[in-house]
């Protein structure tokens, strides 16, 4: 689970124009940039040094590492579709014993485009996976595929870009 | 007054710092230093910055994102350096 560590990097001048970096971790995102100024203000109406430059970062922090038994494979693929056209397969194989009971699978996709049938041989270990276009519209479709047992996620999952463009 | 201002100090000072210690809610505390601290500054100066913060929530807890529930703690620390002599 990933989450966002926003901060602010205050650079300041103290009376010999010496430059000094704080920083000021964990602001919240949720507030105007102007009231983060006005806590910089705040701060440093405390302190001799005259504030020059206040930057605002945001970096992503990696919270929690996620581990599955399985893997699908290739873990990624991407591909252009045209609207209305012929579905493209994103053909994978797996790790996972053939003689796994429950064995399901799941996409989640970031924007809608259409999902074809999932097939899959147990004993040969390998499948493909439909997409197809939607709808007339250009935009790019992540879509995160994986397998579950029991309705529990059990394989990292694979990731396949589905650009849409009904020109190309 | 919630605040007292103290001062350590040794011979030779290098640099000052005002050391802040925030609260949250979940218990957590973060320490946050602002350099050169003002020679009049008096603990009615952090409560004024202290209301403020907590008027308007601008930071965070770094483990649940909990909200702040103000200063804790406000401190002048006076960075000695003694440079030893090596001839």
């Amino acid at each position: 689970m990933a989450t966002f560590n926003t901060k602010l990097t205050v650079t300041s001048v103290d009376a010999n124009s010496n430059k000094k970096t704080t920083n000021i971790g964990y602001v919240n995102p949720d507030v105007e940039d102007g009231v983060l100024k006005e806590l910089v203000n705040k701060l440093f109406s405390l302190s001799t040094n005259t504030v020059t430059e206040i930057a605002k970062v945001t970096t992503e922090n990696i919270t929690k590492a996620e581990y599955y038994e399985y893997k699908i494979t290739p873990s990624s693929a991407s591909y252009t579709l045209k609207n209305g056209e012929a579905h493209q397969v994103f053909a994978f194989t797996t790790n996972i014993p053939s003689d796994t009971e429950n064995l399901n699978w799941q996409r989640d996709v970031s924007q809608m485009v259409g999902m074809g049938s999932v097939s899959y041989d147990k004993d040969a270990q390998s499948g493909t996976m439909e997409v197809y276009a939607y709808n007339n519209n250009v935009y790019t479709s992540t879509i995160k595929f994986y397998a579950t047992i029991n309705g529990v996620q059990a394989s990292y999952p694979a990731y396949i870009d589905a650009n849409v463009n009904p020109t190309e | 007054m919630k605040f007292n201002i103290q001062r350590f100090s040794d011979t030779i000072t290098s640099s000052d710092n005002l050391q802040i210690e925030f609260g949250f809610v979940d218990g957590d505390t973060r320490t946050l230093n602002v350099p050169n601290p003002r020679n009049d500054l008096a603990a009615s100066d952090v409560s004024a910055v202290d209301v403020w913060i907590n008027n308007n929530l601008p930071i965070i807890g770094d483990k649940e994102g909990a909200i702040t529930n103000g200063i804790n703690s406000a401190i002048i620390i006076e960075k000695a350096v003694n440079k030893l002599d090596l001839s």
